[in-house]
């Protein structure tokens, strides 16, 4: 136990100089703001401009990559809710929930303290979720250094199944999604034999598709074109917005402080599981809240617990989604993914060697995401009139920007005209199957672990002559392949049971 | 509404076609192996019939179930953006970063068309000073603002 501190002490001592140093401050600081503002922007989401800052972390060392990398995502969560206060539109995903109590609040000329309160709680929870993988990730690191490749096979694919169904309301849809991805990562020279695999005669694509080019063509351009005819109309009443009006009042306090805790919890929870995360974590606070208030029907009128318990919920979640990523490198949504990607481009192998081999990345990470967290505190209230500000740039201006970030973005990586074209196949793809209601971002999650659980696959394989209860005979992928298998299970029976159902009224 | 999920029957049946694909080309042109030495083509064709199979189970139950309307592509927007790369692509190699970002500008403005002649240009000129400061001034990406092909 005392060693188990004396390692942390060091290890935070080590990670705080390594996220104060010049640099990474530098990063960091880029990474909230931009996160902060493609946030407070409605349309741009922290996956698009993630995607669109891959390439340049082409030119950076791994630790300020990761660090700016991180605090687009997490700043991206706390811009969100500006738009969902003051638009009623959500700036994120993961603030879609706050609109409901957050808008009428602004309409009631609370938008001050709407503001204040939910980076209050966004604050809160992610130093909750900060601190949380502080203490766990040595942990889980330590449990599963001994893993061998059956347990990673076992791992991966229960996180794929867990991302594509449990909150998924078309399972088969999105592990059709996550197949297509293994299948697209399946594209270059086979590592083992050297035999090129789905290349159709084009050199560029024996070195695997870039997921650059993945990233950049599902979600810049996809969304680009999906978004150009969905209007955005909304006026702010900008005057209601002054800082005296930031002061919440004494009743406010009172009832904020069991939702902060709440929500916390339920982010905490619920971000670290794979295929959870921010968006369900959000809503399953607000519901909570809602439930066991003692008057509901202040909810949806600008009930101040409906905006605590998400903020502090998808801020929580947005943290401890890092936890499985770091410790284990199992990425549990499509950002993380991406930070996996961007691991992988710098040479990383992902997994529990990650803390062992590249502490100062680890926890410079980790800290800088307490860095982050203080910095967006101090961006987001005294500079709120120029958030609302950004607020009204017309996209018919930001997406021939965003279009430009892509085509010089990826052109840059390789120098090669024919990326571009991969984007714009894979961006017409991706609109494909954004009018078919399937999800990209779970292409994605197979596209990154795809060629790793091929891998860990064949060499289970080796090792085992071709036993496939090989899975089962070791307690630990044993315990993984049954939860895997009653997840797709309980999907197949809940993607049959609308037909059933509809049968029986046939009847 | 339709009396069938027809938008979940054609993505089933796409995901389908995609997976026959896939294990057909496995099956044909990559040695399988054995379950224990496999060969390049093993997983992928193990991968494709799962797909098939997911196909299937997207398509059935929509058979049964009535549907949303179809989406209506914005085919617009969609040539318009996707021909702004390519214009991009196609030129800034032989003409340079700032021609390129102009004409990507001009095309991508075509999709939704609510930009006027002046404020394209407006916009295609400060693309371009934001084009060179980043890529060109930040991040030291070389990149020739203009260049002539003779």
């Amino acid at each position: 136990m005392t060693a188990y501190l004396n390692g942390l002490i060091d290890n935070l001592g080590l990670g705080l100089s390594t996220a104060l140093s010049p640099t990474n401050l530098y990063y960091c600081f880029i990474g909230v703001v931009l996160g902060k503002f493609v946030g407070v922007l409605p349309g741009i989401g922290a996956l698009v401009t993630l995607s669109l800052l891959l390439p340049i972390t082409f030119y950076l060392h791994h630790t300020p990559a990761i660090v700016m990398l991180a605090g687009v995502y997490y700043g991206a969560t706390y811009g969100g809710s500006v738009a969902s206060i003051l638009l009623n539109l959500p700036g994120t995903p993961t603030t879609a929930i706050t609109c409901l109590e957050g808008y009428p609040m602004s309409r009631q000329g609370r938008a001050g303290v709407a503001l204040l309160m939910t980076t209050v709680a966004s604050f809160f929870g992610a130093s909750v979720g900060i601190m949380l993988m502080t203490l766990f990730s040595p942990l889980i690191v330590e449990f599963s250094l001994s893993f061998g490749p059956a347990e990673y096979f076992a791992m991966m694919l229960l996180g794929l199944v867990a991302a594509a169904s449990v909150a998924s309301e078309a399972p088969a849809k999105g592990m059709a999604m996550v197949l297509l991805g293994i299948l697209l990562g399946l594209v270059g020279l086979d590592v083992e034999t050297g035999r090129a695999r789905y290349t159709f005669g084009i050199m560029e694509l024996y070195d695997r598709v870039p997921l650059v080019a993945v990233a950049i063509g599902l979600f810049g351009v996809a969304e680009v074109i999906y978004s150009i005819r969905t209007s955005r109309p909304g006026s702010i009443d900008r005057k209601s917005i002054i800082f005296r009006s930031m002061v919440p009042t004494r009743d406010d306090i009172r009832r904020s402080l069991f939702p902060l805790l709440r929500g916390t919890g339920i982010g905490s929870f619920f971000g670290a599981l794979p295929g959870t995360g921010a968006v369900i974590a959000a809503f399953m606070a607000y519901a909570v809240e809602k439930k066991i208030a003692k008057d509901p029907s202040r909810f949806g009128k600008g009930a101040i617990e409906g905006i605590v318990a998400p903020e502090a919920a998808n801020n929580s979640a947005d943290q401890a989604a890092f936890i499985p990523t770091m410790t284990l490198g199992i990425p549990g949504n499509a950002v993380m993914a991406l930070m996996i990607g961007a691991l992988m481009i710098h040479g990383i192998v992902p997994g529990p060697q990650l803390m062992v081999k590249e502490p100062e990345l680890f926890w410079g990470v980790l800290m800088s995401f307490w860095v982050g967290n203080v910095m967006l505190l101090f961006l987001s209230i005294p500079l709120i009139g120029l958030w609302i500000r950004i607020l009204m740039i017309p996209y018919s201006l930001l997406y021939p920007t965003i279009l430009l970030f892509v085509a010089i973005g990826t052109f840059s990586v390789n120098n090669s005209t024919v990326d571009v074209f991969i984007v714009m196949v894979l961006g017409g793809a991706g609109y494909i199957m954004r009018l078919l209601d399937f999800q990209p971002a779970h292409l994605l999650l197979g596209f990154v672990l795809g060629p790793l659980m091929e891998e860990n696959f064949r060499r289970t394989m080796l090792l085992a002559h071709g036993d496939f209860l090989v899975f089962f005979r070791q307690p630990i992928s044993g315990a993984l392949m049954v939860l895997t298998i009653s997840m797709v299970l309980y999907a197949l029976w809940s993607s049959l049971r609308p037909m059933r159902l509809r049968r029986k009224k046939a009847v | 509404m339709l009396k069938r999920d027809y938008r979940d029957i054609i993505g089933g049946s796409l995901l389908i076609v995609i997976g026959f694909g896939t294990t057909w080309q496995a099956w044909l042109e990559y040695p399988l192996g054995t379950v224990s030495r496999m060969g390049p083509g093993m997983f992928p064709a193990g991968v494709g019939a799962l797909l098939m199979g997911m196909g299937l189970l997207v398509i059935v139950p929509a058979l049964f179930r009535v549907g949303p309307a179809l989406p209506k592509p914005d085919f617009r927007a969609l040539f318009f953006v996707l021909l702004s790369l390519a214009v991009f692509a196609l030129t800034v190699d032989t003409f340079g970063l700032i021609p390129a970002t102009a004409l990507l500008t001009v095309t991508a403005v075509l999709a939704d068309n609510k930009l006027g002649v002046i404020g394209t240009v407006v916009l295609a000129v400060g693309l371009a000073a934001i084009a060179i400061l980043i890529f060109r001034v930040g991040l030291g990406i070389l990149l020739e603002p203009f260049k002539w092909p003779l």
